[in-house]
């Protein structure tokens, strides 16, 4: 198996755990920006401590990308702030930098230099830090060419030659904007493994933008997902799964296809059939249910565990306009 | 709802392929076994195949199934425990190198063998790793029985409601028994070809590895 990463023998299941006693490796707080007169991003509050792998998530348009160009000191929040190890990006870039390595969905490379030297420029850049030999070792791996002119290279070269790029420049924090998006699962895997890989280091921290929910169930441990018109919801990703629940709602008769459903705010249908309905909703309660019992000819209603995907598609709606309390006034 | 969770078996010794353990996929004949099946009898050379064909191995984790992915992991260490793939005093793969060849977040591989430990199932000595606990297997098998038991109640829960009465339900059950007692027929042949010599291969490069670590 070409698994040229060194693994250590030496290891101590608590250590991943770790003493809170370092700045997070993300705070921001009260962070917004604007453009024009419409906010895309507001009050957002947002921690990534050390230790974990947090998937950013959220459906296209809700700020996911102008998020992380904040976090990284790449675009000036119209409010709030941010501190990346506890420094601001903004002032600092060039510290923020040294211990924060970011790969772009855009997989911009320097596009008449050759791989080798791309490598060298980055080295030069990041000095002792940069671990020449680990490069070589993941370029053999991922099978680039040296002498490759970076303009030639496909998709999934210019992903992988960043990861490596990025790895190896030794981080603290790794944060990936939609990483593989358009790429084979090869790629994802090269992907997924580094992050395993990194994550296992004492002190790392990765944000992880996506819209491959398999991925984030895998690797990541906790999440954030921006709405539109709503404050985020953070958490631990086995909890944020666990405050779903999906309905199989049987109905009495038969419902017309084109029938306006009424359902109460926050539920998703994600299967219609003529004599069941398949909802996903946040939150779980006799309240709910009565809500369902009151606008549906219901005939029985069984809940179960929301899957990862199920769950992401409840959490990611977006939230309505006039929205009073959660679940109403009653 | 283990249930969902796929069963792949090893044509070799015909148990579970797990986590835990490392399994190779043919590329000759399209087969998963077991590392060190494949070691004992020449690759796939049963099969027809060369040896050594192709390998990359393969663990099996549905990030979509409802049971959460910790304890997936915990399941199959289990299982390979009861099945005896890894003995008391064995050491476990690190959290580190479970997590890349899963691809899964290390912290998610360190609860589920902290779990396993505080269930007795593992012991973890610090700074030379995760190892199974004396007296674990037999924990282990009797957590899988209880498991199978409450799988087949279910099933049998389901085919009531399908609409098989008791009788049918038993028929099934003995001509299920027939057929696996046919397939296992040569049950002796593969204790003494598989488990035992590949226990002692096991062992073998259990000492080779300490006279490295001594020399």
């Amino acid at each position: 198996m070409g698994v040229e990463l060194k693994l250590s023998e030496q290891e101590d299941l608590r250590v991943s755990v770790g003493e809170d006693v370092d700045p997070p490796a993300i705070l921001a707080s009260g962070l917004g920006r604007r453009f024009g007169k419409r906010w895309v991003v507001r009050d957002l509050d947002l921690e990534l401590p050390q230790g974990s792998v947090t998937a950013l998530l959220g459906r296209n348009g809700v700020g996911k990308s102008t998020t992380i160009q904040m976090l990284l000191g790449l675009l000036t929040p119209s409010a709030g702030s941010v501190r990346v190890l506890g420094l601001d990006p903004a002032r600092q870039r060039h510290r923020v930098f040294t211990d924060l390595a970011y790969v772009s969905e855009r997989r911009e490379l320097l596009e008449d230099s050759r791989v080798e030297e791309l490598a060298r420029i980055v080295a030069e850049v990041h000095g002792d830090r940069f671990d020449r030999d680990g490069f070589e070792r993941l370029r053999a791996r991922y099978e680039l060419a040296p002498r490759a002119k970076c303009k030639t290279l496909s998709k999934g070269q210019r992903a992988r030659l960043l990861l490596a790029l990025a790895l190896m420049a030794k981080p603290r924090v790794l944060v990936l904007d939609e990483p593989t998006s358009g790429l084979d699962v090869l790629v994802r895997d090269d992907f997924l493994e580094a992050i395993a890989h990194f994550a296992a280091e004492e002190g790392h921290a990765v944000l992880l933008s996506t819209h491959l929910i398999d991925d984030v169930a895998r690797i990541c441990d906790r999440a954030i997902v921006l709405r539109r018109g709503g404050p985020a919801i953070s958490g631990d990703l086995e909890d944020l799964r666990r405050s779903c629940n999906r309905y199989v709602a049987h109905l009495e008769g038969v419902l017309p296809y084109d029938h306006d459903l009424e359902l109460p705010e926050g539920v998703v249908i994600t299967e219609r059939d003529p004599r069941a309905l398949t909802l996903v909703a946040r939150g779980q309660g006799e309240h709910l249910e009565h809500q369902l019992d009151q606008r549906l000819p219901l005939r029985d209603l069984e809940r179960h565990p929301a899957s990862m995907k199920e769950a992401f598609a409840c959490l990611t709606a977006p939230v309505p306009e006039a929205r009073t309390s959660e679940g109403g006034a009653a | 709802m283990i249930d969902r969770a796929q069963a792949v078996t090893c044509p070799f010794c015909r148990g579970e392929l797990l986590a835990g353990e490392r399994w190779w996929r043919c590329g000759g004949c399209k087969t998963t076994h077991h590392w060190e099946c494949h070691a004992l009898h020449g690759a796939c050379a049963v099969f027809g195949c060369r040896k050594d064909e192709t390998v990359t191995d393969e663990w099996s984790i549905n990030p979509d199934d409802p049971v959460p992915i910790g304890e997936q992991i915990a399941y199959r260490v289990l299982y390979a425990i009861a099945r005896g793939v890894y003995l008391p005093g064995d050491k476990l793969p690190t959290v580190r190198e479970t997590a890349v060849r899963l691809k899964v977040n290390p912290n998610t591989v360190s609860k589920a063998f902290r779990d396993l430990e505080r269930d007795g199932i593992l012991v973890s000595r610090r700074g030379s790793g995760v190892f199974v606990r004396e007296g674990a297997r037999e924990a282990a098998r009797a957590r899988r029985q209880s498991l199978v038991l409450e799988r087949f109640e279910r099933a049998v829960g389901e085919a009531l409601d399908a609409g098989l009465d008791a009788e049918e339900i038993q028929e099934v059950l003995v001509e299920a028994l027939e057929r696996a007692a046919h397939l296992r027929r040569d049950e002796d042949v593969v204790e003494a070809f598989v488990h035992r010599p590949w226990t002692a291969y096991r062992k073998g490069r259990r000492s080779a590895a300490r006279k490295k670590g001594g020399a």
